[in-house]
């Protein structure tokens, strides 16, 4: 399975178009090379946004425009499940969602029913994917990332949508050049994991090495250290943790025996990270490391 | 949403789970302790778990000892964290006690079911491996009875009674929009010829963002519980992310012991900021959290909040370059509560992303206007730079201050 777009550009419906959001993401994609052909609000169907024609329904929009590839959701968080269901049933198979706040049952649906139809889904929770010089889903990259980003081989996947804004512009003012930018999503249920992330990487030609920015509240290594230990990725690939700090943070009330039976804390995570080391998995303090290693590798070069 | 264990039960019931029949739920000002029968189980209702271990949780076998039960919980005080006392009727086990939960599991990316052999207040002290059974949520369906058998070594009359509440409390789960549910004890109990269970304790967290689908409930707005004892301020964001106008992704706000005020942006970058700055010697005073392109009121209202505690040093204002957030709108929040607070303390501001220019404009010139000591970056310079440019000034200062003191 590969991410639509990373070839050619990708053809994209946008669902929850003409909301505050909607709009804004067609003119964000449509402003970086994206093919954005059809949007999607009921009872807007026959009207326009920046030029793209609006439907009731997605059964109507491709009834119209066919071959949609990727379809990009902005709708409320109650719409979010029937809206992949409908993308899904017209043979869409790459569901991106940018919506966040949806109750964690329909989310658990949304998952199932993507993974059913071997879809991808990225999110919920997530502002997309940009692959340099051919096109975003969704509005990674600012409002012009023509202007900043520099085409390269380092793809970055990132837990935070502003981080990846900042992790890209700050590895392109370095010299470091970008491939692919994905945001996995605030969710802890995410419809993309990072080892999927880094498994849909480890087939993009075009990827040369990997930086990965993880926050502690999601890292779940465990399934990271199985991909290693399969030898199933040959690529380098460099971690940033945040929020080891977060430690001292005042603690929840105690609620639950479950995570305590369950013996989830921080050690397993760092026997993870240990393992992951032996493995030839890189960790740095910060993405600024990175930069100064790659320019200085790329100087001996 | 945490709810309180009558109101789990009240829920459980509504889905046939069998529960203990409820004999009174005592207020604090209640001393009549009327319709009691003995022996009971007499049960303070609050968030905070360990309960048993903490002398909340007693079995009481008459109605002095029940009144010395109620008396000793008003003397500690600290009503106003409780819903009560339940009392309850006393359950004869009819075999062992077990532990079940429900909770969504990142692995499984859905619900996963858990049942312990061994339930009760050692649980955690007790070694067992849990059964776990992931639930799909479109297509629920519990263990059956075989499985059940096999896995808890359970008889077949026990297997099948249990079988049928675990039915019961994943229907519970699923169309409640629960994010927890966790039974402790689940009993065994008599019933007719065979067996029943029945959930001697509950604990149930509702999911907040499910709200909207859940109108019958009579939950007042006031009792969003968070399982800890919040501060004034802590309220006070939860009040903005509640008012009108101000939709979207909240703002988070916690408060710690420390000097240093952060109002961040962005989940990630507020992590990386949060661990660079306790990296650098700093002690911050809280952990605030904006995102997803907010107006300037409700920016506006969190700075107030985060400016608003007392003894503070220095103010960091900083987030990634943003996607799409309006620099120029947030700034313009940010800009109006310093403006009427005028801290004295240094500030550095590290903003990037659309409308950059004019947000340092406005920033620049409140600065001047009214001699405060602000600092912006923007995203020609690293956040980390910025960052570290912070430590250093703050450190100064407090250094002075505490010179001059």
């Amino acid at each position: 399975m590969h991410f639509p777009g990373t070839t050619k550009q990708a053809r994209v419906l946008v669902q929850g178009a003409t909301g505050r959001e909607g709009t804004r993401a067609v003119d964000f994609m449509k402003r970086y090379h994206t093919n954005v052909v059809a949007g999607v609000t009921p009872g807007k169907g026959g009207q326009e946004v920046a030029g793209v024609p609006i439907f009731d329904t997605v059964r109507e929009a491709v009834s119209t425009i066919p071959t949609i590839e990727a379809t990009s959701l902005y709708v409320p968080p109650s719409a979010a499940l029937p809206a992949t269901r409908d993308a899904l049933d017209v043979g869409i198979r790459f569901v991106h969602v940018l919506t966040e706040g949806i109750p964690l049952r329909d989310i658990a649906s949304m998952i199932a029913l993507c993974k059913e139809k071997g879809a991808l889904l990225l999110g919920p929770g997530s502002l997309g994917i940009l692959v340099e010089g051919i096109g975003r889903i969704g509005m990674l990259g600012g409002i012009d990332p023509q202007s900043t980003l520099v085409p390269g081989s380092t793809s970055v996947i990132c837990r935070s949508g502003g981080m990846t804004n900042e992790i890209m512009q700050y590895l392109c003012q370095q010299g470091t050049g970008i491939r692919i930018a994905l945001h996995l999503g605030s969710e802890i249920n995410a419809g993309t994991s990072l080892v999927e992330a880094i498994t849909l990487l480890e087939d993009d030609e075009k990827t040369g090495d990997i930086i990965v920015f993880e926050e502690i509240t999601h890292a779940d290594l465990a399934d990271l250290v199985a991909l290693y230990e399969g030898h199933l990725v040959h690529k380098p690939v460099t971690i940033t943790l945040v929020g080891q700090s977060l430690s001292l943070m005042p603690p929840g009330a105690s609620f639950g025996h479950l995570d305590s039976l369950l013996h989830r804390d921080d050690t397993l995570l760092f026997r993870n990270i240990a393992a992951l080391k032996q493995l030839g998995v890189k960790f740095i303090d910060s993405y600024e490391d990175y930069a100064m290693e790659n320019s200085n590798r790329n100087r001996q070069e | 949403m945490y709810v309180y264990e009558f109101e789990a039960k009240n829920i459980l019931q509504r889905h046939a789970v069998a529960t203990p029949e409820t004999l009174g739920l005592y207020t604090e000002e209640d001393v009549t302790l009327q319709g009691v029968s003995y022996p009971c189980a007499a049960k303070v209702q609050e968030i905070e778990g360990k309960r048993g271990k903490r002398g909340h949780v007693e079995i009481v076998a008459s109605y002095e000892a029940l009144k010395r039960f109620y008396e000793t919980i008003q003397m500690e005080g600290g009503a106003s964290q409780r819903a009560g006392i339940l009392v309850e009727e006393f359950i004869e086990a009819a075999g062992d006690d077990l532990y079940v939960s429900i909770a969504y599991r990142s692995k499984e990316r859905g619900p996963v079911l858990f049942v312990g052999r061994h339930g009760g207040t050692d649980i955690e002290e007790t070694e067992q491996a849990l059964f776990s059974f992931p639930i799909h949520t479109r297509t629920p369906q519990g263990p059956d009875a075989i499985i059940l058998q096999k896995e808890l070594a359970l008889s077949p009359e026990y297997a099948q009674a249990l079988s049928c509440t675990l039915e019961k409390c994943i229907a519970c789960f699923l169309n409640e929009d629960c994010t927890l549910l966790e039974i402790n004890p689940l009993r065994a109990v008599q019933k007719g010829d065979g067996y029943d269970y029945c959930a001697l304790d509950a604990k149930m967290i509702l999911d907040d963002r499910a709200l909207f689908r859940h109108t019958e409930r009579t939950f007042a707005p006031s009792l969003m519980r968070t399982g800890r004892t919040q501060t004034e301020r802590e309220k006070a964001v939860e009040e903005i992310n509640r008012r009108e106008g101000y939709s979207g992704t909240p703002c988070r706000y916690v408060e710690r012991n420390g000097d240093v005020a952060l109002l961040l942006s962005g989940g990630g970058a507020s992590m990386a900021i949060f661990d660079r700055v306790v990296a650098g010697g700093i002690t911050p005073g809280n952990y605030s959290e904006y995102s997803g392109n907010p107006n300037k009121e409700k920016v506006e209202a969190l700075t107030r909040v985060v400016l608003e505690k007392p003894g503070q040093t220095g103010l960091l204002v900083a987030g990634a370059i943003a996607n799409f957030t309006r620099i120029d709108e947030t700034m313009a929040g940010v800009v109006q509560a310093l403006t009427e607070e005028k801290p004295p303390y240094p500030i550095v501001i590290r903003r990037g992303g659309p409308g950059e220019r004019e947000g340092k404009v406005l920033v620049e010139t409140c600065a001047r206007e009214h001699a405060l000591d602000i600092t912006w970056f923007g995203s020609e310079t690293p956040l980390m730079v910025a960052v570290d440019f912070f430590i250093g000034k703050q450190k100064a200062y407090a250094h002075a201050l505490s010179r001059n003191n």
